[in-house]
């Protein structure tokens, strides 16, 4: 089942605290998608609405041409993971949350969890109030993949892993890919250790979508520009700058947008130092207090 | 195991690393290249990444698809990337190191009787 | 691909909530019984003869069933809403526990009559029932079922009421007790002439006769309802939060 997800001028408003703000973006199916935002962009908010888990103040939400607010057939087949707080009840044991997630998930695949608990060692005679923080993410990451839902939204999911576990899922996430393809809406803030298995990247801030864009063609739109602060200077007009460093007389600039080869080597002459820069270092300055894409 | 560089795309770390295989002899022709779901799970990628830059290399002639089987080097594209590597080898080797010469100072003979040296060591 | 294709029925009917509940409360009902078979040989030890133990210890039922179902609507609804159900789906099957947990609470109330009946029996003890029932007879077992279903579903309601409304306002949601205590007072006072402020409000303005049967069906079924429509009004845009 492949759904594309639509998205029109999503509205999501609490009281005077504007979490969304207006996002229209689409989301072809079967791609692993990246969500990146500092805390407080409106990430989380933003998966809340596309699982239905919330209703949006104003805009819609389709997923396969439908609205998903209140649409079983559609509900039915997304999965959103936030650590595994919503779906699983403290005073139960793992066993139990299995037990309730086959029941509800059309496409849960039995086996596959219980080798995913093995996998990622989650201990099946623990309450799930007393496990740790990353056995708590273990739990949740199995039921979010084993569930095999076409829509998988992935919210922070590794919280408290090491970087072991991490790695383990990532490569579990790649696998049931390549296996069982789907949509993956994965958020995350370790960018620099994830990006790779992205296809498309979102940057979510202040509640409103600054870019998505394919991940490979990101990392050709940053470059960082250095050398002397006058030579720098004469030759960044009408580049898009984005974040600037200063050491001495040696200047640093972050400029967003491609650069063509005869500029690039026209600065190289002048004795600058061009540098691409690195999906988290583009982050950082696109969402800077004062950044943004302009 | 390659480790990426995140400053540039990886499907083009990944085109010249196949191409640098295929100049060593690691990769022979006719051989058979990893498919892009082995290259995704090995290097923990996205697996259109690695689509992207088989794709690339299809175009330059470098592998080439058979239907149903997989992605293989396809025959010559040794040569091919030899004389691709002859025709930059002056622009991007030997120029700058002159220019790098020049920068620190070092004079035009001495490297000159360096490369002779070289040359008659390699001889040997 | 779209989704297409005819309207089919998804809610289900809820036996895995029915399932662990009913087992649960089961047990529970047979320590009652054992309970109150024990307390009976006591009183009887003690020299006294016993009345009918079990039309006080059966109160509890009602005060079971509301947290049951208080649970339900407050961790189990969540939970199942997170797992890719609609509000409108998981409405139809809490109704449906709500209606069956009632029943299930209801035979088990009217089985322990039965029990106490035979036991009393053997043990030569008078099966006197206090009279301020609408039954006045241990073997009336159809109007036993009635009334214990009657008040079981109104708790049932009331629970979930307050479960769900403690859900979606964690600060202020404890004030559906309010509303709830009056539904619970409503039924109680039609079925056995419970005295609470709704009780007497009952008897200084309507002036009826309690218990009434004539009173307690509509009533008990209108306060399902009242209970029932409240519920869904928070449920219907209920935001799932982080726990």
């Amino acid at each position: 089942m492949t759904l594309r997800i639509d998205v029109h001028d999503l509205r999501l408003v609490y009281g005077d605290v504007t979490a969304l703000d207006g996002l229209t973006f689409s989301l072809e199916p079967n791609r692993i998608y990246g969500l990146l935002g500092r805390n407080g962009s409106g990430k989380t908010s933003l998966l809340s609405v596309l699982a239905a888990f919330r209703k949006p103040t104003a805009g819609e939400v389709l997923a396969g041409g439908q609205p998903v607010w209140e649409n079983p057939a559609v509900t039915s087949q997304i999965a959103f993971i936030r650590e595994s707080g919503d779906t699983v009840e403290d005073s139960e044991k793992p066993k139990e949350a299995l037990r309730f997630a086959e029941y509800f998930r059309p496409n849960w695949d039995k086996a596959y969890a219980e080798e995913l608990i093995e996998r990622f060692q989650v201990p099946m005679d623990t309450k799930i109030g007393e496990m740790s923080r990353g056995q708590r993410s273990a739990l949740g990451i199995v039921l979010g993949l084993a569930a095999r839902a076409p829509i998988t939204i992935l919210d922070e999911t590794y919280l408290g892993m090491d970087a072991p576990s991490r790695y383990i899922f990532y490569d579990e996430i790649l696998n049931e890919y390549m296996a069982h393809p789907r949509t993956f809406i994965i958020s995350t803030h370790l960018i620099e250790e994830v990006s790779r298995i992205f296809e498309e990247v979102l940057i979510i801030d202040k509640g409103r979508l600054l870019l998505q864009d394919e991940t490979e063609a990101l990392l050709t739109r940053g470059v960082a520009i250095t050398g002397p602060e006058d030579v720098v200077e004469r030759h960044i007009g009408g580049l898009t700058v984005i974040g600037e460093r200063q050491l001495g007389r040696t200047r640093s600039v972050m400029v967003y947008g491609s650069l063509d080869e005869a500029r690039a080597r026209q600065m190289r002459e002048a004795g600058l130092d061009l540098e691409p820069l690195a999906l988290q270092d583009l982050f950082v300055h696109l969402t800077a207090p004062k950044g943004g894409v302009p | 195991m390659m480790v990426f560089d995140d400053r540039s795309p990886i499907y083009r770390q990944i085109a010249d690393q196949i191409k640098a295989d295929i100049l060593s002899g690691a990769l022979q022709e006719e051989e058979q290249v990893m498919s892009t779901n082995q290259y995704a799970a090995f290097y923990r990628i996205n697996p259109a990444t690695a689509a992207k830059a088989f794709q690339q290399l299809v175009d330059e002639g470098v592998l080439y698809k058979k239907r149903g089987i997989g992605m293989f080097v396809s025959p010559g594209s040794r040569e091919t990337l030899r004389s691709q590597r002859r025709e930059r080898f002056f622009s991007e080797v030997v120029e700058p190191m002159v220019a790098e010469a020049k920068t620190i100072g070092i004079p035009l003979e001495e490297v000159i009787r360096r490369i002779e040296e070289l040359a008659s060591e390699g001889d040997q | 691909m779209t989704i297409a294709g005819a309207r089919q029925r998804t809610w289900r009917f809820p036996r895995l909530w029915l399932r662990g509940h009913i087992l649960f409360g089961s047990l529970m009902w047979a320590g009652l019984m054992v309970l109150t078979l024990v307390i009976a040989l006591a009183i009887d030890r003690f020299g006294s003869v016993p009345d009918s133990i079990w039309e006080q210890s059966s109160q509890v039922v009602p005060w079971y069933v509301g947290g049951v179902c208080w649970y339900i609507a407050y961790q189990t609804v969540p939970t199942t809403l997170a797992h890719g159900r609609t509000r409108r789906d998981t409405a139809i099957e809490v109704t449906i526990f709500l209606v069956t947990f009632a029943g299930v609470a209801a035979v088990l109330v009217a089985a322990g009559y039965l029990i106490e009946y035979a036991v009393y029996g053997l043990a030569g003890w008078p099966r006197a029932l206090s009279g301020n029932q609408l039954f006045d007879s241990y073997l009336d077992i159809p109007l036993i079922l009635l009334q214990s279903w009657l008040v079981a579903v109104v708790w049932a309601g009331a629970g979930a009421f307050v479960g769900t409304a403690t859900y979606r306002y964690p600060d202020v949601g404890w004030l559906s007790l309010f509303p709830a205590s009056v539904l619970i007072g409503l039924v109680g006072t039609f079925t056995n002439g419970f005295w609470g402020p709704v009780g007497y409000l009952i008897d200084r303005f309507l002036s009826v006769e309690t218990p009434s049967l004539v009173f307690a069906i509509p009533t008990a079924i209108a306060c399902f309802l009242i209970s029932l429509a409240a519920t869904w009004r928070i449920l219907r845009d209920l935001p799932i939060r982080t726990r």
